[in-house]
């Protein structure tokens, strides 16, 4: 698997652009701004954009989609009701690209829409958590739900997980589970 | 990779054989013999891009400027291996020794040294973006003006290495122990440290603009000047740290031991100090 991060001006947000190294198909995810820096990395390895994969519908992951429409003929997969969807994913779709198999997970808490999506030990948890943190939330509601999401979706997966969250550096499932403040009971 | 990965020739061997040999290095008679080959054909410029080198065992070994990208040296004992300007680029080190190493200007993109015992390496200005060093032993190793964007380094010994200039950022140190490691006017820009053990660590004029030290043993550190702007301290332990004209510009503080931190100068404004452990006199 080819896998590049993309380090966006707005928000510090996290951009990620992930590619089957056997037939060169790529998918996008969190295209918070589309910019030259990434484009260039798509023609530069000859890769195929056929997927913008969206973990939540803020506009510091999304305010790419327009400009990247106009450059590439993508389709958009989201959680339901997002305006510019075009497939609607649930928890434990499976969504394909060339040989890669990406693995949806629906972790509710940061936003009611958030999505998580698993690529062997790769997964990218949007803004569900970050390296000694959580995504902000409104209330105590939202929070409980963020930590069953982590606790019950993101943990399991195992201490060798990687997570790429949508701000900030790489962390691992083992670094979280033993020193996150907030998953400390 | 000029020759084809064969299978040991010994009868009944399951292992590969090593490059320009047709054993495994347990097999092999003229080891002596392999190392003269060996440091002869990386003179002349052969490329072993790809090798075997699994299990090799040979100090002081003599390989600079080699060409062993994606070559297999795991479990390989090269103790005191002069590799300097080497291209190691995605290659597999896992569990090898090599305390004691001249790896200065190696490129080591992509490569794999977990759990690899590395003490007193010297990777000054190596190119290691992407590497792994999870869980490597690279007590007082020297990586002065490396490049290590985005490696990994979580629960590495560090303790006594030298990072000073050296571009860590993106980096995973998270349950890194790396007390008296010094990482003075380096980029830890945007890096892990959650949990790390940094006490006595120094950062003098680093860059830890967005970093995440979450509950790291900051005890007695030396932050002096350091730019910690949204640097993410919640519950790490900063007693004794000296933090002198320090930029804490939107840093979070929260449930942060400061006790007899020196904040002298030090820059609070917009900070979150929210449950922090202040001296009277600063509150």
């Amino acid at each position: 698997m080819i896998l590049e991060h993309f380090l966006l001006s707005v928000n510090e947000t996290n951009c990620y652009v992930i590619a089957c190294s056997d037939t060169n198909e790529a998918a996008v995810i969190d295209p918070g701004e589309w910019n030259d820096q990434i484009s260039s990395f798509l023609s530069e390895h000859g890769l195929d954009l056929k997927l913008v994969l969206i973990t939540h519908s803020h506009h510091d992951h999304t305010g790419g989609l327009e400009a990247l429409k106009k450059e590439w003929n993508v389709s958009v997969a989201a959680s339901p009701g997002g305006t510019s969807t075009d497939r609607e994913l649930a928890d434990g779709d499976i969504v394909e690209v060339g040989n890669l198999r990406i693995k949806v997970l629906e972790t509710p808490g940061h936003t009611e829409d958030s999505l998580t999506f698993v690529i062997g030990c790769d997964v990218f948890c949007g803004d569900l958590m970050f390296a000694g943190s959580v995504g902000g939330v409104s209330d105590q509601e939202s929070f409980d739900r963020e930590i069953c999401s982590i606790r019950d979706k993101i943990l399991p997966l195992g201490d060798d997980m990687i997570l790429h969250p949508g701000h900030g550096p790489a962390t691992t499932v083992q670094l979280e589970r033993i020193f996150n403040p907030f998953l400390i009971p | 990779m000029t020759e084809k990965i064969k299978s040991c020739q010994h009868e009944g061997c399951r292992f590969k054989a090593i490059a320009l040999a047709d054993y495994c290095w347990f097999h092999l008679e003229a080891k002596d013999h392999y190392r003269g080959d060996l440091e002869l054909r990386v003179q002349m410029g052969y490329d072993l891009s790809g090798a075997n080198l699994t299990r090799i065992i040979l100090e002081n070994v003599r390989l600079p400027n080699a060409k062993l990208a994606g070559a297999d040296l795991s479990g390989a004992r090269l103790v005191g291996v002069d590799l300097s300007d080497a291209d190691l680029a995605g290659a597999e080190l896992r569990g090898c020794d090599m305390r004691f190493s001249r790896l200065s200007r190696l490129q080591g993109s992509g490569a794999r040294f977990e759990g690899a015992f590395l003490a007193e390496c010297n990777f000054e200005f190596a190119q290691l973006s992407d590497a792994n060093f999870s869980q490597a032993d690279l007590r007082g190793a020297r990586f002065v003006g490396a490049s290590l964007y985005r490696a990994r380094l979580d629960f590495a010994i560090l303790e006594g290495a030298d990072f000073s200039t050296a571009d860590l950022s993106f980096a995973i140190l998270g349950g890194a122990h790396a007390s008296t490691a010094c990482f003075n006017e380096a980029d830890l820009s945007r890096s892990n440290l959650v949990g790390a053990d940094l006490e006595e660590a120094t950062f003098v004029q680093a860059n830890l603009f967005y970093s995440r030290p979450g509950r790291a043993k900051l005890k007695k550190a030396d932050l002096t000047n350091a730019r910690l702007e949204r640097t993410i301290f919640r519950e790490a332990d900063l007693s004794g740290a000296g933090l002198e004209d320090a930029d804490l510009t939107g840093a979070v503080l929260e449930r942060a031991v400061l006790l007899g931190a020196d904040l002298t100068n030090a820059n609070l404004e917009g900070a979150n100090t929210d449950g922090a452990v202040l001296d009277e006199e600063a509150e």
